[in-house]
């Protein structure tokens, strides 16, 4: 893949074309992975990830690297945020068809889902419900990626969807209620 | 209102709600949402979930501690840091030493972590400092200077506590329950001068309460103290975060849901370490001890007394043993219990008391009524009263009680009939006494005081009665009958067959034996056994036994009308269900008639006959017939029962399948949705009926193209159904196929196919190779394969599906139209228009026969058949057809559907195509 056509799928998927995210993804997901697996190592004992440094971290490095350019931090942002997503709920997804191994690479962003996993214990359903809101108002869907999944917290979603905090925390709140709705088993729905 | 428009007004609702205080917002959406009660509902629910979210996705997926945190040494001001002795979310504290001229002493140096600055924290960092700096008293740490780092972030230096959790030291120590109070009662006075500095702590656990060598506790850590303006509420700005940063098990409930917090919020968690202190347990009952229960339990529930706490079995988290806990306090179990039982565990229950105003008016109070315990004076603090705490277990266990309810109406109806019977009244009387005092005695039980703060569910109930009934009741058959009967129904109808079968069958056995085969009882047990054979999907089962008790209702002595409609109504869903509603509405009109004979021209049994009809009409394809009989019958029962009735809801569904068999979806939905609201009121939550609700909805969204939407809500019902009936049942049969259709709807063919196996399947193993059911699934899978390219495949299970519905139905019903049509389809798909051409018609002509103009598969069919036209060169009618369809398929599901879509280009290609005939006949 060249660097044009790096730079010309991310022009794509800014304009919405969803293929073309799945093509840089692996750029990125490696770059990710290299970034969370080094600092889960430096850490000692109860340092665990923040995926806000991660992404900030892959965002420099990536900026630039090869020759191609982001379309902007908040491009870049939204993209890390789906693709956090995309690993963490893949890897909930599979967690327990496949034993992790202790084997070469034992730490690696699977590891901080397992984390994640303790914090919303079924991913896999709020990732389906997320696609449901995405359907349905697509920066509340943008709003959660960011939040949840990239970590950052109201001002700066609000900066990089280009809106007020009060709105952004208006649509969390919408979004949150909504979602946890989903989640209910349906004998559970409130 | 189309969904998008529908999702912004809820929207706007839900911000503007919030904005509101809690209490406003009740009487803000009766105005601003009165024109749509139902966006109205939704908004309630939202706020209704915001309310109880707790930190629900607050911590995002991949955080854990501070990554920037590290230790650091040196210098800072006068002061030397020597080592890192805690942090927190705020930053980091460190032992240091003040080693200038003046002072030689340690202390405890706060420094704020770095990149906060302008941060919410940060401000309440500098917060902290102005109030501490307000503070002075023997109980409370203390602030003697702060500062700045040379890289600008803020410091505190405050008074160095050198001491143990006050949990921890009063074990160690093993202090008496009297040296404990003494000990707590300090901390209430330091609490008491936070208050009347204006001030709320909001942290209070015994992490923040030090207890030094010399036995003095210290309050520490103002970090989400709240200011409280003079006479008013203070900044609501900070409430939330102070939740979000506090400790969820010493919480208040205003905090946990996020409402205004006063000094009120202090005293109740003062009484949550009262009652550690004293019993070293949780006042909550937290099976599993996550985040969100214990939120859940602060709310909702009722602390147990601390006297009863020390017995009780153990939950996830391991606890000490009673004898542990009651050494760690210098005496014995029964002792300890003893001691607390009576005023202490009043007091501490009116701290936790769940309302603000109910608790102690101050923390002064508080160790006011704990000092007069002391003195053996009376105490301020009473148990709630009976009525107020009868309110509360109405409330709380809403389906207990109501199921509670349900046995005592029917325990009622015995009694009366003992009494109409009148023989041998005296020993009748006893009998009825007895069943009586024998159903308080359970129900009792149900009182949280007698269960030791457990949480009694219906089924709860329900199973301690009818464990009772059979061990208990063996030498009073008929009282045994009754009541195994009356709460076999109860259990029914709360959808828990397993438990209903053995004892209506149990019932049953009984009653034949003490009555002999030909009373009326034994009639109404095979009625409730039939009824449990249905659930079960064995309706072949089902219909012998209702014919048994048709029979021996129609030979009793006495006229029995009402009883003998009810089995022939019971009967004819039956015969439905096993594809025959021809017979089946035959049925229902006999029962009309007995419904009539009895109750006159209005009355429960003639609107449920009616209503029965009606679905039977609706499945012969009889539209407009079926609705005005639906529509009589429900005008009839909402007069007759009201709205929040089981069969009112019965036949509201019936009215909104009818709607879907008509196309009217939107309509579908907005009755769906008004009946899933009363039904959620009525049943209660966990009922397997609110699964098949929700796949009525689905099947509402399926026909309006929303299927993300749509499939979501069939799988979380299908596990539902499946986990209430069983994976070989009528309904998931019927939710499979749904869930089917909207795969297909998604061009998920393959996903489709496999779904549509299973539900064929399940369909085979109930109905038998030829039941219409059968014959949907059929469909289906033709359907699929046929989009899977497998015509081969999909022909015979088309011509298959038709047969078996001619068989059931006869050649003319609507239903036959689309197996007809596929098999037009597939036909043209491999080349052979002529020959498809008419089936297609044929099947236009049914359709166009029975559902209304506007139904939008009406359109499909016509686009259908014009491209099959179109193959045969008859281009003009094709147009035509076309351009009757479009405008009926914009109104339906928008002009950027994928069905307007087809039809644009079906359309263009035909127009090409003329325009190409044109010229060359030029």
């Amino acid at each position: 893949m060249t660097n044009g056509t790096i730079t010309k799928l991310l022009q794509t998927w800014s304009e919405g074309d969803q293929e073309a995210a799945e093509r840089v993804l692996p750029l990125v997901y490696d770059e990710l992975r290299h970034i969370a697996s080094r600092q889960l190592r430096q850490e000692r004992e109860g340092h665990t990830l923040q995926a806000t440094a991660v992404v900030h971290e892959a965002y420099l490095r990536l900026q630039g690297q090869g020759g191609f350019e982001w379309p902007s931090r908040a491009h870049f942002f939204a993209f890390a945020a789906h693709l956090i997503r995309r690993i963490l709920v893949d890897h909930a997804r599979h967690r327990n068809r496949a034993k992790r191994g202790g084997g070469l690479e034992r730490v690696t962003l699977a590891e901080a889902a397992d984390l994640a996993l303790e914090r919303c214990p079924d991913l896999v359903a709020l990732d389906e419900a997320l696609t449901c809101l995405e359907s349905l108002d697509p920066r509340k869907a943008a709003v959660v990626e960011l939040r949840f999944f990239a970590g950052l917290t109201l001002d700066e979603t609000a900066q990089h969807l280009g809106v007020s905090p009060e709105t952004v925390g208006r649509e969390w709140r919408r979004a949150r209620a909504w979602l946890y709705d989903q989640l209910q088993p349906v004998e559970g729905r409130a | 209102m189309g969904e998008a428009e529908r999702w912004r007004e809820v929207d706007r609702l839900f911000a503007a709600a919030l904005e509101r205080h809690t209490a406003e917002r009740a009487a803000f959406l009766a105005t601003a949402g009165a024109s749509h009660p139902e966006l109205r509902a939704e908004v309630e629910r939202l706020l209704a979930v915001d309310a109880r979210l707790g930190s629900f996705l607050e911590r995002p997926a991949v955080a854990g501690a501070d990554l920037e945190e590290r230790d650091e040494r040196g210098p800072l001001g006068p002061y030397r840091l020597l080592r890192r002795i805690g942090g927190g979310g705020m930053g980091t504290v460190y032992l240091a030493r003040r080693d200038d001229e003046q002072y030689d002493r340690l202390v405890a140096v706060k420094i704020l972590r770095s990149g906060l600055e302008g941060t919410e924290i940060y401000h309440r960092f500098l917060a902290e400092r102005q109030i501490l700096a307000r503070l002075e008293h023997p109980h409370i740490a203390r602030l003697y200077d702060g500062g700045s780092t040379p890289d600008g972030r803020p410091y505190l230096v405050m008074e160095l506590v050198e001491g143990l959790p006050v949990d921890i030291y009063c074990d160690r120590q093993r202090l008496s329950v009297d040296q404990r109070l003494d000990l707590f009662r300090r901390i209430c006075g330091a609490v008491q001068y936070a208050h009347q500095n204006l001030l709320v702590h909001r942290d209070i656990k015994p992490l923040n309460i030090l207890v030094t060598p010399e036995g003095e506790p210290k309050l520490l850590d103002f970090g989400i103290a709240k200011q409280l303006a003079p006479g008013g509420e203070g900044s609501g700005a900070l409430t939330r975060t102070g939740l979000r940063m506090m400790t969820p098990s010493y919480a208040s409930p205003e905090q946990v849901r996020g409402e205004a917090v006063t000094t009120a919020a202090d005293v109740y968690s003062l009484g949550v370490l009262l009652y550690e202190l004293l019993v070293g347990r949780s006042p909550y009952r937290l099976p599993a001890g996550l985040p969100h229960e214990i939120e859940a339990a602060i709310c909702e529930q009722e602390p147990e007394r601390p006297s009863l706490a020390l017995f009780r079995a153990p939950g996830a988290a391991p606890e000490p043993a009673p004898e542990a806990m009651a050494a760690a306090r210098g005496t014995r179990p029964q002792a300890l219990v003893r001691r607390l039982a009576g005023d202490l565990d009043n007091v501490v229950l009116m701290a936790l008391r769940k309302e603000p105003q109910r608790r102690y008016s101050s923390a002064a109070a508080l160790a006011q009524d704990l000092a007069h315990h002391l003195q053996n004076l009376p105490v301020a603090a009473r148990p709630d009263t009976l009525a107020y705490r009868t309110r509360k277990l109405v409330r709380r266990h809403r389906a207990a009680v109501l199921a509670a309810a349900a046995v005592l109406v029917l325990v009622a109806g015995f009694l009366v009939s003992l009494i109409v019977q009148g023989r041998q009244l005296a020993r009748e009387r006893d009998k009825a006494n007895y069943a009586l005092s024998f159903l308080v005695d359970t129900f009792k039980q149900a009182d949280p005081f007698h269960t030791r703060g457990e949480h009694l569910t219906a089924q709860e109930i329900l199973d301690r009665g009818a464990g009772r009934v059979s061990r208990e009741l063996v030498g009073q058959p008929d009282v045994q009958a009754a009541l195994m009967d009356a709460i076999g129904r109860v259990d029914l109808g709360l959808g828990r067959i397993d438990r209903a079968e053995p004892l209506l069958a149990g019932a049953l056995a009984v009653r034949r034996r003490v009555l002999g085969a030909g009373a009326l009882e034994v009639a109404q047990s095979l009625d409730q056994v039939a009824a449990v054979r249905f659930q079960r999907s064995d309706f072949k089962g089902s219909e012998q036994l209702l014919r048994q008790s048709l029979a021996l209702k129609r030979r009793l002595p006495g006229d029995h009308a009402v009883e003998i409609a009810r089995t022939l109504n019971q009967l004819g869903e039956t015969v439905a269900r096993r594809g025959d509603p021809k017979a089946a509405g035959l049925l229902h009109r006999q029962a009309l008639v007995n419904a009539r004979r009895a109750e006159g021209r209005e009355g429960p049994t003639v609107s449920a006959s009616l209503a029965a009809l009606a679905r039977r009409i609706d499945e012969q394809g009889d539209y407009p017939a079926a609705e005005k009989l639906l529509q009589q019958s429900l005008d009839m029962e909402t007069r007759l029962l009201g709205e929040e009735n089981a069969d009112v809801i019965r036949h509201r569904r019936a009215y909104y399948e009818l709607l879907v068999h008509q196309g009217k979806y939107p309509e579908a939905e907005a009755m769906v949705r008004r009946t899933l609201e009363v039904e959620r009121r009525i049943v209660g939550e966990g009922h397997p009926e609110l699964a098949e609700l929700y796949n009525d909805l689905a099947v509402t969204l399926t026909g309006q193209r929303r299927f993300p939407e749509a499939e979501a809500l069939y799988r979380r019902s299908l596990a539902a159904m499946r986990t209430a009936y069983g994976d070989s049942d009528f309904r998931v049969a019927e939710a499979l196929g749904n869930l089917g259709g909207t795969l297909e709807g998604e061009e998920r063919y393959e996903e489709a196919a496999a779904v549509h196996a299973q539900s064929l399947e399940i369909r085979r193993r109930i109905y038998g190779p030829r039941g219409p059911e059968v014959a949907h699934s059929l469909l289906h899978l033709a359907k699929a394969r046929r989009q899977l390219g497998q015509p081969g495949l999909a022909f015979p299970l088309a011509r298959q599906s038709l047969t078996i519905l001619q068989g059931a139905f006869g050649p003319e019903h609507p239903l036959t139209a689309y197996p007809t049509q596929l098999i037009g389809l597939i036909l043209r798909d491999q080349g052979k228009p002529a020959d498809a051409e008419p089936h297609l018609r044929r099947a236009l002509t049914l359709l166009a026969r029975s559902v209304p103009p506007g139904h939008p598969q009406l359109a499909l069919s016509k686009v259908e058949l014009a491209s099959c036209l179109a193959d045969l060169g008859r281009l003009e009618e094709a147009e035509a057809l076309v351009r009757e369809a479009l405008p009926l398929l914009g109104t339906r599901f928008g002009p950027d559907s994928p069905p307007v879509k087809d039809a644009q280009a079906t359309l263009s290609q035909i127009v090409r195509r003329r325009g190409r005939t044109a010229a060359g006949a030029k």
